[in-house]
């Protein structure tokens, strides 16, 4: 066996590495130098065979392989096969007067006793004589009258209904005797049934003598009439509709521009949202004065208001602290009293079991009271971020103990719980009775509830 | 190298005038084709020229944010820094409203607080029309005294961030600006005593109903 290993020695060839004996010995690990062209010493007899192959192929040299055994394919029985085995075991007599035999059509009936019975041949029989009595037939059948064709036919169709019936009897015969009595009945009945139906049409078939119809009580001349009669009630429906429809074309057309000249007065909203191209904005400034005029004075007037409020306002808060920082104790006091600090009592919201805490942002979160800000604040900062969202939703106290955490599944997760079900505490007991109302009292820990009034500043 | 300020430009607010643009409007302006071609070796003459052509005022439009010409403009005037009397010649003339827009935001930019309240206060008297371009690439009507308006109270104004300046009624308290004079004053107070004579007498109509 021969495999390509590359070996780990610093050498940028491949060498066989020959795992039959001899095997490699210290000289062979050698480096060897490559020379191109030159086959290198490890190059066996077999290989040089192999390679011999490869360069007669490349000349076009048939190639000499050794000879295998022919594999045998098994196909399916050959009907010729088969055949051939059985011509085999045929006599020669036997065959010879099968040769003899004239494979020809069978004559069922001649074409002349037809035609002397005064019948056409039927179409579907193969005769020898098919074509020649076509030909005759289609040349004969102008020249006799309709009526004797319509006789012939007539008695073609009789003959077919007999022999019909001769074929049912046979194989009713037959069924007779293999099946039982009910699947015969309705056999019977089948051809009966069939059979009558075709006398009935054959039976209309028949000829009624030509009448003489007059003109007025022939049907096809009132027809005739009443459809043009018709038509010509449809041309002037016609006329009528189309009438109508102008005169509702051009209502429609006076009402859509009316639409339109009133939409082009007003300016549309997405125009008042988007803006509208450079044509369509209009600056020229001689359209119009008094209108603009008129315009900007509203304007005017308002920033006048807006800015005298203003004024106002902040005259009227100067003021205020000018007052206070000049009170008594006595009149700050009155003033406290009459305005109290109004701090709405933060009802803390009730959040659900093991809900998460997330933090809006500190940033973007603008004041609306910048005077001069641009950007308004967000409807989304007005969102309730107190309310339970996404995994908060599920009641987590069906969940093993284990599984009653925030962010289950991270190491290191679980939760603290002060150690009540470790507390061994009988809180029967009076002593500790006392502790725990004391401790209420003072509201643990220390300092959470603010119950005393802190010195207030007064901003100057 | 055609993007540094003038050697001899003054510093505006404490940095390169070219700052009050941020960093990313300025080199998007940079980049734009108005700026390559036609804002290349401009002077305060040569400006107006451009300023003359220019059929709309606006900030960034579009997904791409694509500055308008008249900021191009703005940014040219930070960096050549034209003189004062320069300026105050484009906030006067009367002919040309988007060069007078262009004096008027540039002062704004670049003027002390009390030369802003001073040159642009008279503009609150020009009501002429034109198109501002909107973030969607349309344009819309407005009026130079709208614009001059949002000027003084915002601190945003077609993509750039205005310098604070003080309120008006903190200069009027250290004195250093009047009381603003408007022509639509003496209508204003009328309107403000109709109205108050119109609910004082609805009070009494009110009282009379009721005894």
């Amino acid at each position: 066996m021969l495999l390509l290993v590359q070996l780990s020695c610093p050498c940028w060839q491949v060498q066989l590495c020959n795992l039959t004996p001899p095997y490699p010995t210290l000289s062979s690990l050698q480096v060897r130098r490559y020379w191109a062209g030159k086959a290198p010493d490890w190059a066996t007899q077999e290989q040089q065979h192999l390679q011999d192959l490869s360069l007669a192929e490349g000349r076009g040299e048939p190639v000499r392989t050794e000879v295998a055994a022919p594999v045998v394919v098994q196909r399916k029985a050959d009907p010729r096969l088969a055949r051939l085995a059985a011509s085999r075991n045929e006599d020669v007599e036997e065959v010879r007067n099968r040769h003899r035999e004239v494979r020809a059509a069978e004559i069922v009936r001649r074409r002349a006793e037809e035609e002397a019975r005064g019948e056409v041949p039927r179409p579907d029989s193969e005769e020898d004589e098919d074509d020649v009595g076509a030909k005759q037939d289609q040349q004969r059948v102008p020249e006799e009258d309709e009526g004797e064709a319509d006789r012939r036919r007539q008695a073609v169709r009789e003959r077919l209904i007999q022999q019909q019936k001769a074929n049912e009897a046979a194989v009713q015969q037959q069924q007779q005797q293999q099946q039982g009595e009910d699947e015969e009945e309705e056999e019977e009945e089948e051809s009966e049934y069939e059979t009558d139906s075709e006398d009935e049409a054959y039976a209309g078939r028949r000829l009624l003598k030509p009448v003489f119809v007059p003109k007025e009580s022939r049907e096809t001349i009132a027809e005739r009439e009443r459809l043009e009669r018709e038509e010509q009630e449809a041309e002037l429906r016609e006329k009528q509709r189309q009438e109508e429809r102008k005169a509702e074309t051009r209502q429609i057309v006076a009402e859509h521009v009316a639409a339109e000249a009133q939409a082009a007065r007003q300016v549309p909203d997405e125009v008042q949202r988007n803006g509208a191209e450079l044509e369509e904005v209009n600056t020229d400034d001689e359209e119009d004065q008094v209108e603009a005029f008129e315009q900007w004075k509203v304007r005017e007037l308002s920033r006048i208001g807006r800015d005298r409020e203003e004024r106002e306002k902040q005259a009227a808060a100067a003021q205020e602290r000018e007052r206070l920082k000049h009170m008594t104790e006595e009149e700050r006091r009155e003033w406290e009293r009459a305005n109290p600090k109004i701090e709405k009592p933060k009802q803390k919201e009730k959040w659900t079991y093991l809900q998460k805490y997330w933090h809006k942002g500190a940033f973007f979160q603008e004041a609306e009271d910048d005077p001069r800000g641009t950007t308004g604040r967000d409807a989304i900062f007005d969102r309730d971020y107190s309310a339970p969202t996404g995994e908060d939703k599920f009641n987590k106290e069906i969940l093993p103990k284990v599984m009653q955490v925030r962010n289950f599944g991270r190491s290191g997760r679980t939760k603290w719980t002060h150690l009540l079900e470790e507390d061994t505490t009988n809180y029967d007991d009076q002593a500790i009775k006392a502790l725990s109302e004391k401790r209420r009292a003072i509201g643990a820990p220390g300092g959470a509830k603010e119950e005393f009034s802190k010195p207030k500043k007064f901003r100057t | 190298m055609a993007n540094r300020t003038d050697k001899e430009a003054y510093t505006i607010h404490g940095t390169n005038p070219q700052n009050l643009v941020e960093y990313i409007v300025r080199n998007k302006i940079y980049q734009t084709v108005y700026w390559k071609e036609s804002c290349f070796a401009l002077t305060a003459e040569t400006l107006i020229d451009k300023a003359v052509d220019l059929k709309a005022a606006g900030g960034t439009y579009g997904g791409q944010d694509k500055p308008t010409n008249f900021m191009c403009l703005i940014l040219k005037m930070l960096q050549i820094q034209p003189d004062k009397e320069i300026i105050i010649e484009y906030i006067r003339n009367e002919d040309f409203k988007y060069v007078r827009l262009l004096g008027a935001f540039y002062m704004r930019l670049v003027g002390r607080p009390l030369e802003v309240y001073q040159y642009l206060e008279p503009l609150y008297n020009d009501y002429r029309k034109i198109r501002v371009m909107t973030k969607e690439g349309k344009y819309m009507v407005s009026h130079v005294d709208e614009l001059v308006d949002a000027m003084l109270n915002k601190d945003h104004l077609f993509d750039i961030a205005l310098p604070r300046i003080p309120t008006r009624y903190a200069l009027e308290k250290t004195g250093q600006l009047d009381k603003r004079v408007s022509v639509l004053d003496e209508e204003f107070d009328e309107a403000m005593l109709e109205q108050e004579t119109g609910t004082a007498a609805e009070r009494a109509a009110q009282a009379r109903r009721h005894c």
